[in-house]
C-alpha cells in the first residue's frame, strides 16, 4: 500500500531523515518508534507532502506521489493527523469535522460520518457547537483524530495520537486504532508510548537520528532486549500472542502500568 | 435640516467608499490572517490604468474600467505569486506588515515613474449631472458607489459564510498547515484572495476616481481609511466593513461640515482608538469569543542577529568613526556633504525605530509623525517666540513623548498590527495638522527662515559644524543605547520580542517596557526632526510625512533590525544613492520599496547580518558553534 524507498527529507534543504525505506501493507498497523528528535514527525510530514522529499520515492497504492501536493495525497486517501492537535481553533467542532471531509470521497456522506465520530467520542457531540480552541487539550486531540477520519482515508498517519490524553483515554485511542484496522484501514503510528504501540502494531520500525536502525514484527521487537532497554524501561516483559479483543480489554486497564 | 440630510447623504457616499476599500482587507485577513497594506495601491493602480486605457482606446469609462481592473488583477497575480504568498509561508506576522508596506511603497514608486506626480480624475459612470430628489442633490456616481459597495460586500460575505470555499478560506487563516492536511490548496487560496482583493480594490479605485482626484501616492490614504473602516466594523467581516465604513463616513463628513475638515481626520483616528479600546474585535463582529488568538503565537519573531563576539562590532564602529572623521574634510561641502548630514540626522530617528521594532518586535508606521512634532515645535518656538533651539528641541521632545504615552496607553493592550495602524493613523493625523494649521505651521508651503542650531551662542551654521552636530548626536545616542541594550533593560525587551506571553510569565512588565521603548523611539524621532529643521532652515509637511515613515522602515530593514548600528547602512544607502546618481531620483520611492521587499524576504537580517556572517566566516573555525554537535548530543 505505502512503499517508501531511499527517502530523505528535512528543513531548508538540510536533511533530517536520510535514505529511509519502509512499507505499510493493507490493513496493517505499523509502529514508528524513536527518541525525541529522531525524525518521526519529519517523516510523517514528508509522507503527507508538508515537507518536500529531497531524495527517494514514495509510492502509494502503486502510484508515485513524492511530487504530489498534500491535497492530491489526501484525495488519494493518505491522511496525516499531525502532532500537537492543530485544530482550527476559531471554528466550531462541527465545522472542524466538516473540513476534515473537504476532499469528498465516495462512501458515506459527511453527516453520517460525523455521527460515527460523535458515537465514538460522545464529548464531541456535546461540544459540537463550541469553538474548537475552547476545548480542553484532550478533547482537541479527539477532535483531531476524528477530523482525520472524516475523509474516509485508506492510510492514516497518526503522529502521537495519545499526547496529552488521560490514561483511560489513551487506552481508548489505542483500542480505536486497533478497531480501525479491523475496518481495513492501514495505519502508520508514531508514538512515544512504545509498549502500547507495540502491543497493537503488526510491525514496527525504530528510528534513530533519521535512520531506521531496527525493524521487524512487533511481537519480536517487544521481546528484543535492545528495545526493552531503550524504550520500555529495563527488563523486557514477556508477551504472548493475544487477540484484539483481549488486547482492547487489557488496554482499557493499561494506565495502571503505563 | 435639509442641510443635515445632505451632509448625512454625503457621509453615506463617503462611507460606501470606505466600506469598499475595507472589504479587500477583510477578505485577505480571512484567508491569511495578514494585513495587506498594499491594498490601497491596487485601488490607485486600477484607477490609473483605467484612465490610461480610456485615453489610449477612447472607450467609455466603464468599459475601460473593466480592462483596468483585469490588468490590475494580472499585476496582482504576479505580485502575489512572487512575493505575497511566498512571504506568508516564511515570515512572521509583523514582518508581513513590513513586506506589504514595502509593496505599497514599491507600487507607489512604480506609479510615480509611469504616471508622474500630477493628479488625475476619471469620468463619472453616467454623466456629471446630479439627480435632484426633493431639495437634495445626489451625484449619480454616489449611487453607483453605494450600489457597487453593497453588491461587492454582500457578495464577499456570502461567499465567505455560505460556500465550501469560504470555509476553506477560514481554515487557511486559522491553521495553514492543518488546512493543507485537509486537502485544501492553501497557497492557491491565498493567491486567490490576494488577487480577488486587488481586483475589488481596483473596482473601488475606478468607482472613486470620478469623485475625488488621485495621484500615485493616494493609495496610502485608501489603505489607512479602508483599514480603519475594517477595524471599526470588525476585521475579517465584509458586512462589518460596510457598516464600519458607513459609520466612519457619516461621522467624518458631519465633523468636516460642522467643525472643520481638519477635525475629520482627527475624528477618524479617535474613532479608531475608541473602538480598539472598547471592542477590539470591532463593532459588528459576531462570532464566538475565543480563548486566545492562536494565529498570533503561530508565527514567532525570529531572533535578531548578533555579532558573535564584540571585537567585530567594535572594529566596525571604529572604522565608521574614522571614516566619518575623514569624510567631511574630504568633501567639505556640496550635495554629497548635505546627504551625509541628512544620513546622520535620519539615523538618529531610525535608531529610535530600531529600539521599538528590533527590540520589542512592534511595528511603527508613524515615526515621521514624531519628527514632525519635534521639527515643528522647535521651529515655531524659534520663529515666533525666539526660544533658543536647544530649549525648543527639548520642548518638542517633551511633546512627542507625551503623544507617545497617550498613543501607547491606548494601544498597549493591543496586538502588533493594531499598534502599527494606530501609528500610521497618528502620522496621517500629524500630516493633516501640519498642512491644515496654516496659521502656525505655514500650511503646505511650510516654514521658512528657521535659524541654525546653536548652543550658548555657538552657532552651527556651516556644513562642517552641522555634520559634527548630527554625527555627534548620533554617536552619543548610539553609545548610550548600545550600553543600555546590553543590560537588564535590553534583555527584557528581547524577551518581549521573542515571546510576550512567556516574558510576562517570567515577571517582565511587558506593558511598561513597551511603553518605554515607544517613548525612546518617539524622543529620538523628535530630536531628529528638530535637527532636520535647524539644518534645512526650512520645514514642510512632506519632509516629515508618512512617506518618510515608510522610507525609514525600509532603511531599518535594509540595514538590519535589532542591531542599533546596522540601520546606518540602510539610511546611508537610501539617502546617498539617489544623491550620487541624480537621474535615479525619480526611482527613489520604487527602489526603497523594492529593497524593503527583497530584504524582508531574502535577507531579513539586513546588511548588518550579511556583514556579521562575513566576519564570522573570516574568523578561525573554532569560534563558530558547530551545528553537528547539537544534533549528535541527542540520546
Ligand atoms: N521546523 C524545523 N526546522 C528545522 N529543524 C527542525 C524543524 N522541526 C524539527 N526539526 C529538527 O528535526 C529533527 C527531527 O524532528 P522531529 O520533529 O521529526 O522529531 P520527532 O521524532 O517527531 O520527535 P518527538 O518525539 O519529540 O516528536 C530534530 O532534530 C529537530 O530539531
Ligand atoms: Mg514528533
Amino acid at each position: 500500500m505505502l512503499d517508501v524507498s531511499g527517502l530523505s527529507a528535512g528543513y531548508d534543504g538540510r536533511a533530517v531523515i536520510h535514505d529511509l525505506s519502509l512499507t505499510v501493507e493493507q490493513g496493517e498497523i505499523v509502529a514508528l518508534l524513536g527518541a525525541n528528535g529522531a525524525g518521526k514527525s519529519t517523516l510523517a510530514c514528508a509522507l503527507s507532502g508538508l515537507l518536500p522529499a529531497l531524495a527517494g520515492s514514495i509510492r502509494f497504492q502503486g502510484a508515485a506521489i513524492e511530487r504530489a501536493s498534500p491535497a492530491a495525497r489526501v484525495s488519494a486517501g493518505l491522511v496525516h493527523v499531525p502532532e500537537g492537535r492543530q485544530v482550527f481553533a476559531g471554528l466550531t467542532v462541527a465545522q472542524n469535522l466538516e473540513l476534515g471531509a473537504y476532499v469528498e470521497r465516495p462512501g458515506s456522506t459527511t453527516s453520517a460520518r460525523m455521527e460515527t465520530m460523535f458515537d465514538r467520542f460522545p464529548v464531541l457531540r456535546q461540544r459540537s457547537g463550541s469553538v474548537a480552541g475552547n476545548l480542553s487539550g484532550g478533547q482537541q486531540q479527539m477532535l483531531a483524530i476524528s477530523r482525520g477520519l472524516m475523509s474516509g482515508p485508506k492510510l492514516l498517519i497518526l503522529d502521537e495520537p495519545s499526547l496529552g490524553l488521560a490514561p483511560t483515554l489513551v487506552a481508548e485511542v489505542f483500542a480505536m486504532i486497533a478497531e480501525l484496522r479491523g475496518q481495513g484501514l492501514s495505519i502508520l503510528l508514531s508514538e512515544q508510548n512504545a509498549r502500547m504501540s507495540l502491543a497493537i502494531a503488526d510491525r514496527a520500525y525504530v528510528l534513530e537520528n533519521g535512520r531506521i536502525t531496527l525493524s521487524g514484527p512487533a511481537a519480536d521487537l517487544i521481546r528484543s532486549s535492545e528495545i526493552a532497554k531503550r524504550y520500555l524501561g529495563l527488563g523486557a516483559p514477556d508477551r504472548t500472542e493475544e487477540s484484539d479483543c483481549d488486547l482492547v480489554a487489557r488496554l482499557r486497564a493499561a494506565f495502571a502500568w503505563s | 435640516m435639509l442641510q443635515l440630510v445632505q451632509y448625512v447623504l454625503g457621509g453615506l457616499l463617503q462611507g460606501a467608499i470606505f466600506g469598499l476599500l475595507a472589504v479587500g482587507f477583510s477578505l485577505i485577513y480571512r484567508v491569511t490572517s495578514a494585513i495587506n497594506l498594499a491594498q490601497g495601491a491596487f485601488c490607485i493602480l486600477g484607477a490609473l490604468l483605467t484612465g490610461s486605457i480610456q485615453d489610449a482606446l477612447g472607450l467609455h469609462v466603464m468599459l475601460a474600467g473593466v480592462l483596468g481592473v483585469a490588468a490590475t488583477a494580472l499585476i496582482a497575480l504576479l505580485v502575489g505569486a512572487a512575493i505575497f504568498v511566498p512571504g506568508l509561508s516564511r515570515l512572521p506576522t509583523s514582518a508581513m506588515f513590513i513586506l506589504t508596506a514595502g509593496l505599497l511603497t514599491f507600487l507607489e514608486g512604480a506609479s510615480l515613474v509611469a504616471w508622474g506626480s500630477q493628479s488625475y480624475t476619471l469620468d463619472a459612470f453616467s454623466g456629471e449631472r446630479p439627480l435632484r430628489l426633493g431639495g437634495l442633490l445626489v451625484p449619480t456616481q454616489g449611487l453607483w458607489l453605494l450600489g457597487i459597495a453593497l453588491a461587492i460586500n454582500t457578495g464577499v460575505a456570502l461567499v465567505l459564510s455560505r460556500t465550501r470555499m469560504g470555509r476553506a478560506f477560514q481554515a487557511c487563516a486559522e491553521n495553514p498547515m492543518a488546512a493543507s492536511l485537509m486537502g485544501i490548496g492553501v497557497g492557491r487560496m491565498q493567491l486567490l484572495s490576494f488577487v480577488a482583493a486587488a481586483a475589488i480594490g481596483a473596482v473601488a479605485g475606478v468607482a472613486i476616481g470620478p469623485v475625488t482626484s488621485f495621484q500615485f501616492d493616494t493609495g496610502r490614504m485608501y489603505t489607512t481609511f479602508g483599514f480603519i473602516a475594517a477595524v471599526i466594523g470588525g476585521m475579517g467581516s465584509p458586512l462589518g466593513a460596510i457598516a464600519g465604513g458607513l459609520c466612519l463616513g457619516v461621522a467624518t463628513q458631519l465633523a468636516a461640515a460642522y467643525v472643520s475638515s481638519l477635525f475629520s481626520n482627527a475624528l477618524a483616528l479617535v474613532l479608531l482608538l475608541a473602538v480598539l479600546l472598547w471592542r477590539p474585535s470591532g463593532l459588528f463582529a459576531s462570532g464566538p469569543a475565543r480563548r486566545q488568538d492562536v494565529r498570533e503565537e503561530k508565527r514567532v519573531n525570529r531572533p535578531p542577529v548578533r555579532l558573535g563576539a564584540q571585537p567585530g562590532g567594535i572594529l566596525a564602529a571604529l572604522a565608521a568613526v574614522l571614516l566619518l572623521g575623514v569624510l567631511p574634510w574630504w568633501m567639505r561641502s556640496g550635495g554629497l556633504m548635505s546627504s551625509v548630514i541628512i544620513t546622520a540626522i535620519l539615523f538618529v530617528s531610525v535608531i529610535g525605530l530600531d529600539v521599538l521594532m528590533g527590540f520589542t518586535g512592534q511595528v511603527s508606521l508613524g515615526q515621521a509623525g514624531f519628527m514632525a512634532i519635534g521639527g515643528y515645535t522647535a521651529s515655531v518656538l524659534a520663529l515666533q517666540y525666539d526660544v533658543p533651539p536647544l530649549l525648543g528641541t527639548l520642548c518638542g521632545l517633551v511633546l512627542s513623548v507625551a503623544c507617545a504615552v497617550v498613543l501607547a496607553l491606548g494601544t498597549v493592550r493591543l496586538r502588533g498590527i493594531y499598534l502599527a495602524i494606530a501609528t500610521l493613523a497618528f502620522s496621517l493625523l500629524v500630516d493633516s495638522l501640519t498642512v491644515g494649521l496654516e496659521g502656525v505651521t505655514g500650511g503646505p508651503s511650510g516654514l521658512v527662515g528657521i535659524p541654525s542650531f546653536s548652543i550658548a551662542g555657538f552657532v552651527f551654521d556651516t556644513p562642517l559644524r552641522n555634520f559634527y552636530l548630527a554625527a555627534g548626536v548620533a554617536a552619543v545616542v548610539l553609545v548610550l543605547l548600545t550600553g543600555g541594550m546590553r543590560g537588564a533593560f535590553g534583555r527584557a525587551l528581547q524577551a518581549i520580542r521573542a515571546d510576550p506571553l512567556a516574558a510576562a510569565a517570567l515577571g517582565v512588565r511587558v506593558g511598561r517596557y513597551r511603553m518605554a521603548a515607544f517613548c525612546i523611539s518617539a524622543a529620538l524621532g523628535s530630536i531628529s526632526g528638530s535637527l532636520y529643521a535647524f539644518y534645512f532652515h526650512f520645514l514642510s509637511p512632506e519632509m516629515v510625512g508618512t512617506q518618510i515613515s515608510l522610507q525609514m522602515l525600509a532603511m531599518l530593514v535594509v540595514g538590519g533590525e535589532g542591531t542599533l548600528f546596522g540601520p546606518l547602512f540602510g539610511v546611508a544607502i537610501l539617502t546617498l544613492l539617489p544623491t550620487a546618481f541624480q537621474p535615479l531620483a525619480q526611482f527613489k520611492t520604487m527602489g526603497a520599496g523594492l529593497l524593503l521587499v527583497l530584504f524582508s524576504m531574502y535577507l531579513p537580517s539586513g546588511i548588518f547580518g550579511l556583514l556579521a556572517r562575513m566576519v564570522r566566516l573570516l574568523r578561525p573555525r573554532g569560534y563558530a558553534p558547530a551545528p553537528v554537535a547539537a544534533n549528535g548530543s541527542a540520546p
